[in-house]
């Protein structure tokens, strides 16, 4: 008798349950490529994370270097320099923030960029150049798409505190030296590869925010604990008359509770999206 | 003379049948597949199966500190590539081992003095200087497992700095001289890349370092910036 054909017809049926039923669950997507459920325009994800963004920054500029530099601690560019007493000024930080960002999907893309940057790395060009310009005229955010990059949204970020004024007036590379409060210095770029998302990844790129923020936070702390008279740092902060820093929950809840409103309002027009 | 005498007699046995040669096959694969199974899986195989030598760096770097399993079962993985292959699924699955991405680099090396950040690179400004050095990924300057650190000719600063203009210039032979005369070896000369070396950038042309030195360590040769690192890699 012979068995072959038997045998192979066998094999493929064996094969094929291997690979179509589904006993095992199937393979979930990978992170920031799938849509699933609801869905939400990546601008309105950027209205989000500019929000969250703008909290951290604001609070980390007037109630931590703004206040700190009244009770005596540093801020500097040479920040993560082994035995300097300082902090990083709320570019630094922010660009901390943007590195954590890279280590964790959705690939979300932070940036900080001017027509007039004390360093000439942050020099816009091209397309970023042009949107910029239409930033800076209506004082409003601005979208792009560009190809191998995909969406692209620049946010203004103005002189909002005494400090940003000074400093950048003050810097032997700046290129201008007469910034006022409220002027447009700058902008925030984001960047996304899909035009939209799911919102299970509009989540978790909140949520990645979030956490790149606490990291970036952590490190500042890492680095105060090392000076050599360290400031007190715990939940009891502001504590008049002393130099005290917010733990990291004290810190992250304060940027969760005045981000909360943006994070909010898109959660809500997501929702009403989908009806 | 004994082996040439086995060796008259054996040659005069009939050849052994197909059968015969089949069985033997079989006996002698089963402990020769043992063997390797053993060895792999014991880890004392790993220099057999790598794709080259890996750079000195990274000699105490065990495979799976870079090469991370992929996610699901391998029944699983299948599945997903097969959908993907009929059109029933966006996006194939990696199968087996995910491909080193630079995340895994970041795990180690991540540090808040990198003056040349991946992520930056994405940036949109920066897209053609990217399209002569790929700086959005680790692997795009760094080859691994070909004996060496760098495998990019060490001119790539001109992607970004070739309007570079300094209100200060400390160095005797200024800046825009040597960029000027499209000096981009220069560069490295004074500045270590990443920024991670504690000896400062020296002020004299003369105390740079030498083109041959530098090109022996991207070749995984000595380290002409000094073994001082401002930050250590962490093995996490």
């Amino acid at each position: 008798m012979n068995l072959w054909k038997p045998t192979l017809l066998g094999s493929f049926v064996l094969i094929a349950i291997y690979l179509f039923v589904s006993a095992p669950p199937p393979l979930e997507t990978a992170i920031g490529h799938g849509i699933s459920g609801r869905t939400v325009e990546v601008k309105r994800m950027f209205d989000t994370v500019d929000g969250i963004n703008s909290a951290a920054r604001t609070l980390y500029t007037k109630r931590i270097v703004g206040a700190g530099l009244k009770s005596g601690m540093k801020f500097g560019e040479d920040w993560a320099e082994p035995g300097v007493d300082k902090g990083p000024l709320p570019a630094l930080f922010l660009r901390l923030v943007a590195a954590e960002l890279e280590a964790r999907p959705p690939r979300l893309g932070l940036y900080l960029g001017s027509d007039e940057p004390i360093n000439k790395s942050n020099l816009f060009n091209g397309l970023q150049a042009e949107t910029f310009a239409a930033v800076k005229a209506d004082r409003a955010p601005h979208f792009a798409t560009i190809e191998g990059i995909g969406q692209v949204g620049l946010y203004p970020d103005y002189a909002s505190a005494a400090a940003c004024v000074s400093c950048h007036n003050d810097h032997p590379d700046s290129p201008k030296t007469d910034w006022k409060l409220g002027d447009v210095m700058g902008a925030t770029t984001w960047t996304f590869p899909d035009s939209e998302v799911g919102s299970d990844v509009y989540l978790a790129v909140v949520e990645a925010l979030y956490h790149s923020i606490e990291t970036s936070y952590q490190a500042y702390l890492a680095k105060v604990s090392g000076f050599q008279n360290p400031p007190l740092i715990g939940p009891l902060w502001p504590e008049p008359g002393l130099t005290v820093l917010p733990s990291s929950a004290v810190f992250m809840a304060e940027v969760r509770r005045l981000s909360a409103e943006s994070v909010l309002d898109n959660l809500v027009l997501l929702e009403k999206t989908s009806q | 003379m004994q082996v040439l005498k086995i060796l008259a007699r054996f040659s005069q046995r009939p050849l052994p049948g197909l059968k015969r040669v089949r069985q033997i096959g079989l006996a002698a694969a089963i402990p020769v597949g043992v063997l390797a199974v053993v060895i792999l899986v014991s880890g004392s195989g790993e220099s057999l199966i790598s794709q080259g030598p890996i750079q000195s760096g990274h000699s105490d770097v065990a495979c799976a500190q870079c090469h991370l399993p992929a996610p699901g079962s391998i029944r699983q993985q299948m599945q997903q590539n097969v959908r993907y292959l009929l059109g029933a699924s966006p996006s194939h699955a990696d199968f087996g081992y995910q491909p080193v991405r630079s995340e895994a680099c970041l795990t180690c090396h991540q540090r808040p003095n990198e003056r040349h950040p991946i992520y930056r690179f994405r940036e949109p400004r920066f897209q053609t200087a990217v399209a002569e050095i790929n700086a959005t990924t680790c692997l795009g300057c760094h080859g691994e497992h070909r004996d060496e650190r760098v495998a990019v000719e060490p001119v790539f600063c001109k992607s970004c700095h070739a309007k570079l203009v300094l209100k200060i210039d400390p160095l005797d032979v200024p800046h825009d001289e040597l960029i000027a005369a499209k000096d981009w070896s220069s560069c490295l000369g004074c500045h270590d890349f990443h920024g991670n070396h504690r000896t400062p950038a020296p002020i004299r042309r003369l105390d740079a370092h030498e083109l041959d030195a530098l090109l022996a360590y991207l070749k995984n040769g000595s380290d002409p910036y000094g073994h001082e690192k401002i930050y250590q890699a962490v093995m996490k």
